[in-house]
């Protein structure tokens, strides 16, 4: 190749061949790059602010966009939240050979593995957030294994909640076990979440290997799916997202949701339809958002800054209320409303986590437990009864 | 070129008009491959490269999101071996030939209307606004007028003339092929206006007086000469419908496995990014072959002709 | 019976338009009947939304650079086939069709490896590229069928006359041509306000509307994305409104100027 052909010259010619067309690539692109930078910042107000600027990519609710506006004000800096729709939104903008400029961003309980393998996270420095410590922190979720591995941080929870079944007080028994579902009267009424991860491991709860997953191995996988079927046999629907499901039971297409957050009730309460949580005798299923600094941060201190800032007990309070969902940091608790403190029975967490727990997400490779990608698959070909 | 053309008017003997012609014919190519250049380059460098990088990236072997060369054809094989591919396959040729069909078909009289029987652009220009209304937010307008308790259930239990709601309306093959039709109509519309705007009126009048009926006229004038636009139109609906698999997930029920979902699995949740590379390709060679079909029964018919008709 | 079939036709158009209006006004955040009352509320908070203005600014930029660049590169495109003959033609045919034949999803990221090797980083410029790529085959496409019977000879009587190639094509061609165009270019805007499939890729930390619209409905679908799918549909109406206008101005100035024959 050309490569080749210019050997003669020595090295220092093919270094020099090199970056003269590496430095015309740039400065081309560069300088196109920087047109449209131009005008496009100037539409922009002030995205580089002096005391220095924060790129967060997370869920809608749990960027501190309003908790923290005080706080950016007093501070001088500025934030840019971007919000995503499924964590493989998240995923899209790390993958490539050059990700995404992010300082901040967040990964739903699971995720951790498949991070872990692609190799974006980056050890969190917890010295510099006090708010993350023992004290503090509700002790699942400090140093738990899907946020500390090889002795080191690598995400900090967030907010946690949990997903269950979700069902219309008028129309419906309150189920008490997964089995109630079955009910002929639900015929046709009952959805399941296009949520892999959180549906998944209730889907090993109802064939009895709540304890094994999310390591299954091909036989009890296969069987776990073939005791589902009668459940899918009820569904007309699947709900593309929990919105989805919000929606479906609002208009009356659906009774129940297999399992679903607990925020839930309250959204369809505003569009005029009574639901309610029930964590059946089996379980429920924990999720949980934690931040991560991704490989791409610029700027480490301010991250590490602005997550000790949302897990202090005010902001944590606040976005939990908006959020209808639970508070990592245990001080929150007392500014929580009362209808929020019981739902997550917070006085009684740890009977709570021994029926309802944190589930990791399926091997990536393995010789004897089903994979991450065919639980995809096979929830692709469940969904669509092949 | 002007001392070309300048020079036509002046013919002087058969022999020597034509090398003329051909100057011009040459001329008229050049241009054509100038003109081309922009697009050409354009489309070399944003969709044929990364393409084709994809195309041999089909070959290769992952791991989450990370692709590692290799030359093996597991991914074609796995995805022709797995059953779950050939169903949502089905499915989605089904969205996709019901869906063109029907736009094409009821945008063609529209269509004729607007291009012979009013002059203004009017109607043509209000349906492409049309598709200015989200089409995340009309999917979920359809829901409102399909749904059990929606437009239509509540408003025929109101007259009676039902009990109980109509369970196909929604979350069924109906609710997607209505809704997949409601997109792509503005699109069909332009496409048929586009064509037929080339048949001068003059032509259906010819054929009315030699004594052609609407029916003849329509099928021995208007189709062969717009063939082109109505095979575009079909092929282009054809082809986003099928790839379609937002609609099918909100209002296709349990029927709405299609391939385009099993696509976006590996591309967005397993990170199988070389698998979902072949099962693109292999969906594209289906859409070639369709399109193939599609002129093969056309031509069958008579109704494409190998030839312009007015050169 | 073909206007009233027209007639029909429009209102199925409509009918889910005129539902997402009607709703975008709704008192309660459902999205289904019964219908509880007006307010205004979710115009408002869209307006008081930074997030929704700046979705909104992002879409524009995007939806206008790749109209424009989509309209020219599309032009040439169209022209060029027109002139073209044999099997370069259908190759360069295919390739103008090709990118749609191809899942979103696939088009993405085939863009982000390329954008990776050259070193672009993902930004709003790159969402451009991935759009245009997007439209283009529906804008050669729509152009091009109409080029298709287009008679070269009313272009080549022009330079018989003396005209160079730039003003025969303006003062012949483009007229016979742009409301196809201007059609075609209309569309372009349009596909590219939908547009999340590529753009869930290509994007860096920047969001547009359809992915605001995405996020928004990930915990509860409410009157909000009516309302915002209002706004657009208002706004692309006033400045399609305005175009229109202007053009026409434009053309009557040139009729007055020229006698110029009916098409």
């Amino acid at each position: 190749m050309k490569k080749e052909s210019e050997m003669g010259y020595g090295s220092s010619g093919v270094d020099l061949l090199e970056s003269i067309t590496m430095k015309r690539r740039t400065f081309l692109l560069g300088a196109a790059a920087s047109a449209a930078g131009l005008y496009i910042g100037s539409f922009a107000p002030g995205v580089m602010a002096a005391d220095g600027h924060l790129e967060i990519l997370g869920w809608e609710g749990e960027t501190g966009d309003a908790e923290l506006a005080d706080w950016r004000k007093n501070r001088g800096i500025t934030v840019r939240s971007s919000y995503a729709s499924t964590q493989d939104d998240i995923t899209a903008r790390l993958a490539g050979t050059d990700p995404v400029q992010l300082d901040l961003t967040m990964y739903a309980l699971g995720y951790e593995t498949i991070y872990k393998e692609m190799d974006i996270l980056t050890p969190i420095d917890t010295s510099r957030i006090p708010n993350y410590s023992p004290d503090s922190t509700i002790p699942l979720f400090y140093k738990g294994n899907r946020w500390y591995w090889d002795g080191k941080q690598w995400g900090i929870p967030l907010l946690w909640g949990m997903n269950t079944i979700v069902y219309n007080v008028k129309n419906v028994k309150k189920p008490k076990v997964y089995k109630d579902l079955l009910d002929p009267k639900l015929k046709g009424k009952l959805t399941f979440v296009d949520d892999g991860l959180s549906t998944w491991s209730i889907i090993a709860i109802i064939a009895g290997y709540g304890d094994k997953f999310p390591n299954l191995t091909r036989a009890e996988f296969d069987d776990a799916f073939e005791k589902l079927k009668p459940y899918r046999d009820q569904c007309r629907v699947f709900a593309s997202s929990a919105g989805d499901a919000v929606s479906l039971l609002a208009s009356g297409e659906v009774d129940a949701v297999f399992s679903l957050s607990a925020f839930a009730p309250t959204e369809t309460a505003k569009r005029g339809v009574e639901t309610a949580l029930s964590v059946p005798e089996e379980g429920a299923a924990l999720w949980c958002d934690a931040l991560f600094i991704p490989k791409t941060a610029k700027d480490v201190p301010l991250a590490l800054e602005f997550i000790n800032k949302v897990l202090e007990p005010e902001t944590q309070a606040k976005m939990a209320t908006t959020m209808f969902s639970a508070v990592t940091n245990q001080k929150a608790i007392p500014l929580l409303p009362p209808a929020l403190r019981e739902t997550f029975d917070y006085n009684n967490l740890d009977s709570f986590f021994q029926k309802s727990k944190l589930y990791g997400q399926p091997p990536l490779s393995s010789d004897k437990y089903v994979t991450y990608a065919e639980w995809v698959d096979q929830w692709a070909n469940f969904k669509g009864s092949f | 070129m002007n001392a070309v053309n300048q020079s036509k008017p002046v013919v002087v003997g058969a022999e020597a008009s034509v090398p003329i012609k051909t100057v011009s014919i040459d001329k008229k190519a050049l241009s054509g491959y100038l003109l081309a250049t922009p697009p050409l380059l354009f489309l070399i460098i944003f969709f044929l490269v990364p393409s084709i990088l994809l195309f041999v990236a089909s070959f290769w072997t992952s791991k989450t999101f990370t692709m590692i060369p290799a030359a093996t054809i597991a991914n074609y094989a796995r995805t022709l071996s797995a059953s779950g591919f050939y169903d949502s396959l089905w499915i989605s040729m089904q969205n996709g030939f019901w869906t063109a069909t029907l736009s094409t078909v009821i945008s063609a009289p529209v269509a004729y209307y607007i291009v012979y029987k009013t002059r203004s652009n009017a109607v043509l220009y209000l349906a492409l606004v049309s598709w200015f209304s989200s089409y995340l937010v009309r999917v979920y307008a359809w829901r409102t007028i399909l749904g059990t308790t929606g437009v239509i259930n509540s408003t025929l239990q109101q007259f009676g003339i039902i009990d109980q709601p109509l369970e196909w309306l929604v979350f069924s093959k109906f609710s997607v092929i209505i809704t997949l039709v409601h997109i792509m109509l503005p699109f069909t519309l332009l496409l048929l206006v586009s064509g037929l705007r080339d048949i001068k009126k003059d032509y259906l009048e010819a054929s009315a007086d030699l004594g052609g009926g609407g029916f003849t006229t329509l099928w021995k004038v208007i189709i062969p000469m717009a063939h082109k636009s109505i095979v575009s139109s079909f092929m282009f609906t054809f082809v986003l419908a099928a790839s379609d698999y937002i609609t099918p997930q909100l209002l296709g029920g349990r029927d709405a496995m299609t391939t385009g979902l099993l696509i976006a699995n590996q591309f967005r949740s397993v990170g199988n990014w070389p698998l979902g590379a072949a099962m693109a390709y292999l969906l594209l060679a289906v859409f070639m072959l369709v399109y193939a079909t599609l002129l093969g029964v056309l031509r069958a018919a008579n109704l494409a002709p190998g030839k312009r008709y007015h050169d | 019976m073909i206007r009233l079939f027209t007639y029909i036709y429009m209102l199925f158009l409509y009918a889910p338009v005129a539902l997402i209006v009607l709703f975008s006004f709704h008192s309660s955040p459902s999205l289904s009947f019964p219908f509880e009352g007006f307010s205004m509320r979710w115009y408002e908070q869209l307006l008081g939304s930074y997030d929704f203005m700046t979705a909104l600014r992002n879409s524009a930029i995007v939806g206008g650079a790749s109209a424009v660049l989509t309209t020219i590169l599309g032009t040439f495109s169209a022209l060029a086939l027109m002139r073209m003959k044999g099997r370069f033609k259908s190759i360069f045919a295919f390739l103008n069709f090709a990118p749609i034949a191809l899942p979103g999803l696939f088009l993405g990221i085939a863009l982000v490896i390329l954008f990776s090797l050259i070193g672009l980083p993902r930004s709003l410029l790159t969402v451009i590229i991935g759009h245009t790529l997007f439209t283009f085959p529906f804008f050669v496409e729509s152009v091009r069928s109409r080029l298709e019977y287009f008679d070269l000879s009313y272009e080549e009587a022009a330079r018989d006359l003396g005209a160079s190639p730039l003003k025969a094509f303006w003062l012949v061609t483009l007229p016979i041509i742009g409301p196809t165009i201007a059609g075609a270019a209309i569309l372009a805007i349009a596909l590219s306000l939908d547009e999340f499939l590529i753009t869930i890729f290509v994007t860096g930390s920047e969001t547009t509307l359809p992915l605001l619209i995405l996020s928004m409905i990930r915990r509860a679908v409410d009157p909000s994305i009516n309302a915002a799918s209002v706004f657009m549909l208002t706004l692309t109406i006033a400045i399609i409104a305005i175009a229109g206008l202007v053009m026409t101005m434009r053309r009557r100035r040139l009729e007055l100027e020229r006698a110029e024959p009916a098409e």
